[in-house]
C-alpha cells in the first residue's frame, strides 16, 4: 500500500493507509467494492423503522430542568443521551449528553465556580444550551459545529438507513432521535427511537451473517483494512491517546474534549490495557453528589472508575465486559458482530498475551469503511 | 392454549390405561407444571387414583388460571384472564421424535442447526404445497451441507425448523428437481439461482387488519349535569386503578425484559405519573403507545412548578 499517515490523535479518526511491514493479506479492490456496493443497497432499501424494537423505551427531559437534576436522572437510569422537549414550542430541541456534563464541569472547574450554590441548584438545561456554551465553541476544532448547531439533527422512521447513518456521521453524533409527525402540518411529534450506529449495524450484521460469501470484505483481518486508529508503529511526535491509572480526571476530560474522542484506553507502565474511560463514564460522578464535592485535578481517573462500578462487580478494577478487546487478525465480520451488541460502541486491538494496545475501532470507522465516507458520500445534511 | 389441551388429553389417556400416570411416559420435560412432583407422591398411592386425577384435572387449571377450587389472587398479580403467549403456527405435537413444547414456545431446544447453541432459536414453518412424493429442503443456515424431508400430509408437505434469527435462503428439492416456491418472497443467491427467503425474526409483527380501530363511546348524556369535586371528594381514596394497568412497560425495572414483552393494548395510551422524588419538584410522565406494529412508551421528566 502507500505511505505512512501520521495519526494525529486531534482528528477524528478518516481512512489511513499505511505501509505494510508484516506479511498481511491484501485486499482486492473487487471485493471492497462489491462488498460497499451490497451493503450501501441494503442500507438504501431498508428503513429506520426496523430499528425499532418491538417494544421501546425512551426517556425524554423538559429543556427547564435543572441540569443537576437532568444528570441525576441520566445516571439514575443508565443512559448516557436524552432529547429533549420543550413544551412552549412544542417540539424537540436537542439532547442532552454526557458531553454536556463533561464541558459543564470543566467550565466550572476552570472558572472556580462561578456559579453560587443555588444557582447550579436551579440552571437549567436550556440556560446552559444557549449560553453556557458559547465561549468554548472557539476553542473547539473542527468539532465547534456541534455545538453551534441551533436545531435538533432527527430522522423519520421512513428515512431510509443509509441517510440515517450518513446523518450520525456528518453530524459527528452517537444518536439520531426517529420522530414521527403525526398530524397533517407536521406539528405534533412523536418520538419513537433514538437510533445509532449500533442498531444499523446489528440490522446490517442479522442480514448478511448467513451469507457471508455476498460481503467477501468481511472476511479479511482488519489489520489489512484501512479501519480503526492504529498506535504507530514508528516513532511519531504525536502519540495515540492513552492514559495511566493514576491521571487526573481533569486531564482525562480535557483529552476527551480535545481529541474529539468518545473514550481514551487506560493503560500501565508497558501500554498494556487496564480499563478504558470514556465520555459516558462521567454521569458516573452524579452518584451521591461526588462532582459538587471534588475538584476535578484532584480525583484520578481510576478513584472516578471506580464510582461507576456496582459493590457487587467481580471485576475489581480491570472489568473484561467494560473493554471489548480484540486481535489485529481477527477478522471483519467477528468485529461487527462484537460492535452490533448494545452497549459497545469501540473495540480495543490489543496484542495476544501481553494486552498491550494497539488500536482503536469503533462502530464509526467502521461505518465510514463500509460506506466509503466521506469520499463517496451521495448528498450532504446539515 | 393449544399445549394445554394436549395435556389433558394425555391426562384422559392415562386414565383408560391405568397406568401409572402416563405423563412420565411422555417424557417431555413439561415436568415443570406437570409434576416431577407429584408423580412421585401419586407411586405408592395408586388406590387414590381416581381422587388424584381430580387433584391433577385441579392443578391443570390453577395453571390455566382463573379455577374457582383455588384461592383469588390479589387484584394486582393476577394475569389477565385474556393473556395469551403469542401464537405462532407449530407442526402438530409428536409423540417421541416431536420436539418437546413447553409453555413458553422460547425455550432454546434445537435439531441441531444451530451453530451457536446459546443463541435464541425461534421455530419456523416452511411449507411446500404444490405437491410431489419426496420434497427436501437445504438452506443457507447450515452452508447448503444438508437436506431435510419435508412431512407429508396429503398433498401438502412442511417442516418445522429452530434457527437463530437472520435471513436465510432455502430451496425445496421436489423429486430430484430443484424448486422455489413463488407465493413466498424470493430472490436470486449469490450463485444466481432462484431461492426463497425465510426471516426469522424474534417478534411476531402485529397483524394490524385484526386490529379493528375503536370509536371511544360519547359519554352519556346525564353525566354532564355532575358538580365539579368538592373537598369532601377530595378526601376520599382516589378509585383504584384497574389491575391491568399495573403492567405496563414502566414498571419494568429491567431494560432487557422491557423490550422483549409486548405492552398489552389495554395500557396505551393511558398517561402515568410518578410524583415522590427527593426534591418533590420533578415528576415523571410515561406514555406507552403504537406506531403501526411496534409499541413506544416515552418517559418525560418535567419540573414541577409549585
Amino acid at each position: 500500500m502507500m505511505s505512512l499517515c501520521p495519526r494525529n490523535y486531534s482528528y477524528c479518526p478518516s481512512v489511513i493507509i499505511w505501509q505494510s511491514d508484516e506479511a498481511v493479506p491484501r485486499i482486492s479492490v473487487t471485493d471492497l467494492e462489491v462488498s460497499r456496493h451490497r451493503i450501501s443497497l441494503f442500507l438504501s432499501t431498508h428503513n429506520a423503522y426496523e430499528l425499532l424494537p418491538e417494544s421501546g423505551k425512551i426517556i425524554a427531559l423538559d429543556v427547564n430542568l435543572p441540569v443537576k437534576q437532568a444528570f441525576h436522572i441520566l445516571y439514575e437510569q443508565g443512559i448516557s443521551v436524552a432529547p429533549l422537549w420543550d413544551f412552549c414550542k412544542g417540539q424537540f430541541v436537542g439532547v442532552l449528553s454526557a458531553l454536556d456534563f463533561i464541558l459543564i464541569l470543566k467550565e466550572l472547574g476552570s472558572h472556580g465556580s462561578n456559579l453560587t450554590e443555588e444557582e447550579l441548584e436551579t440552571h437549567t438545561i436550556a440556560a446552559w444550551k444557549e449560553g453556557g456554551k458559547l465561549h468554548l465553541t472557539r476553542t473547539m476544532d473542527g468539532n465547534g459545529a456541534s455545538f453551534s448547531r441551533r436545531h435538533l439533527v432527527h430522522a423519520g422512521p421512513n428515512d431510509c438507513l443509509k441517510d440515517v447513518a450518513l446523518k450520525i456521521l456528518q453530524n459527528k453524533v452517537a444518536t439520531v432521535p426517529i420522530i414521527h409527525f403525526s398530524s397533517q402540518d407536521g406539528s405534533v411529534p412523536q418520538l419513537l427511537h433514538l437510533a445509532s450506529l449500533s442498531g444499523i449495524l446489528k440490522c446490517i450484521y442479522r442480514y448478511f451473517r448467513h451469507s457471508s460469501s455476498s460481503l467477501p470484505i468481511l472476511q479479511q483481518p482488519i489489520c489489512s483494512i484501512p479501519c480503526g486508529t492504529w498506535v504507530p508503529k514508528i516513532g511519531d511526535s504525536k502519540p495515540f491517546a492513552m492514559l495511566r491509572p493514576n491521571a487526573s480526571l481533569s486531564a482525562a476530560l480535557a483529552l476527551l474534549v480535545q481529541a474529539g474522542v468518545s473514550s481514551i484506553p487506560i493503560v500501565d507502565d508497558n501500554g498494556s490495557l487496564l480499563d478504558i474511560y470514556s465520555r459516558s463514564d462521567i454521569t458516573a460522578l452524579a452518584k451521591d453528589k461526588v462532582y459538587a464535592q471534588i475538584r476535578l485535578d484532584e480525583m484520578s481517573i481510576l478513584e472516578a472508575l471506580r464510582l461507576g462500578q456496582d459493590a457487587n462487580s467481580p471485576h475489581g478494577v480491570f472489568n473484561g465486559q467494560r473493554c471489548q478487546m480484540c486481535l489485529r487478525s481477527d477478522p471483519l465480520h467477528e468485529v461487527m458482530k462484537r460492535l452490533a451488541n448494545p452497549g459497545v460502541r469501540r473495540l480495543i486491538i490489543v496484542e495476544a498475551g501481553s494486552n498491550r494496545v494497539e488500536g482503536i475501532i469503533s462502530l464509526s470507522d467502521v461505518f465510514k469503511f463500509l460506506l466509503g465516507y466521506p469520499d463517496f458520500v451521495g448528498h450532504h445534511f446539515t | 392454549m393449544g399445549n394445554a389441551n394436549g395435556r389433558e388429553e394425555e391426562v384422559g389417556n392415562g386414565i383408560e390405561e391405568d397406568e401409572s400416570l402416563s405423563l412420565t411416559e411422555t417424557g417431555r420435560s413439561n415436568g415443570g407444571e406437570m409434576g416431577l412432583s407429584y408423580n412421585h407422591a401419586q407411586v405408592p398411592g395408586r388406590v387414590a387414583s381416581s381422587e388424584s386425577m381430580g387433584n391433577i384435572i385441579d392443578d391443570n387449571n390453577n395453571n390455566n388460571n382463573n379455577n374457582n377450587n383455588t384461592p383469588p389472587h390479589s387484584p394486582g398479580r393476577s394475569p389477565s384472564p385474556l393473556l395469551f403467549a403469542p401464537q405462532l403456527p407449530v407442526a402438530p405435537l409428536q409423540r417421541g421424535d416431536g420436539l418437546p413444547f413447553f409453555n413458553n414456545i422460547w425455550q432454546n431446544e434445537s435439531q441441531g442447526v444451530v451453530d451457536q447453541p446459546l443463541e435464541r432459536a425461534i421455530p419456523s414453518m416452511i411449507t411446500w404445497n404444490y405437491g410431489g412424493n419426496n420434497v427436501a429442503v437445504e438452506g443457507s443456515w447450515d452452508n447448503w451441507t444438508s437436506r431435510k424431508m419435508l412431512q407429508r400430509s396429503g398433498k401438502d408437505h412442511s417442516i418445522l425448523l429452530v434457527l437463530p434469527i437472520g435471513i436465510y435462503h432455502y430451496r425445496f428439492i421436489v423429486d430430484g428437481e430443484w424448486r422455489y416456491n413463488p407465493d413466498l418472497d424470493f430472490a436470486p443467491d449469490e450463485m444466481g439461482h432462484v431461492c426463497n427467503l425465510l426471516n426469522v425474526n424474534d417478534n411476531v409483527p402485529e397483524n394490524l387488519e385484526s386490529v379493528a380501530e375503536f370509536e371511544a363511546p360519547p359519554s352519556p348524556d346525564y353525566s354532564y349535569s355532575q358538580t365539579l369535586p368538592t373537598e369532601e371528594d377530595f378526601a376520599k381514596e382516589p378509585v383504584a386503578v384497574p389491575p391491568q394497568l399495573h403492567l405496563t412497560v414502566l414498571g419494568m425495572e429491567n431494560p432487557d425484559e422491557a423490550s422483549s414483552s409486548k405492552p398489552q393494548h389495554v395500557v396505551l395510551n393511558h398517561l402515568f405519573i410518578e410524583k415522590g422524588w427527593a426534591s418533590q419538584s420533578v415528576v415523571a410522565l410515561g406514555l406507552t403507545h403504537r406506531y403501526q406494529s411496534k409499541y413506544v412508551t416515552v418517559v418525560l421528566y418535567k419540573p414541577l412548578i409549585r
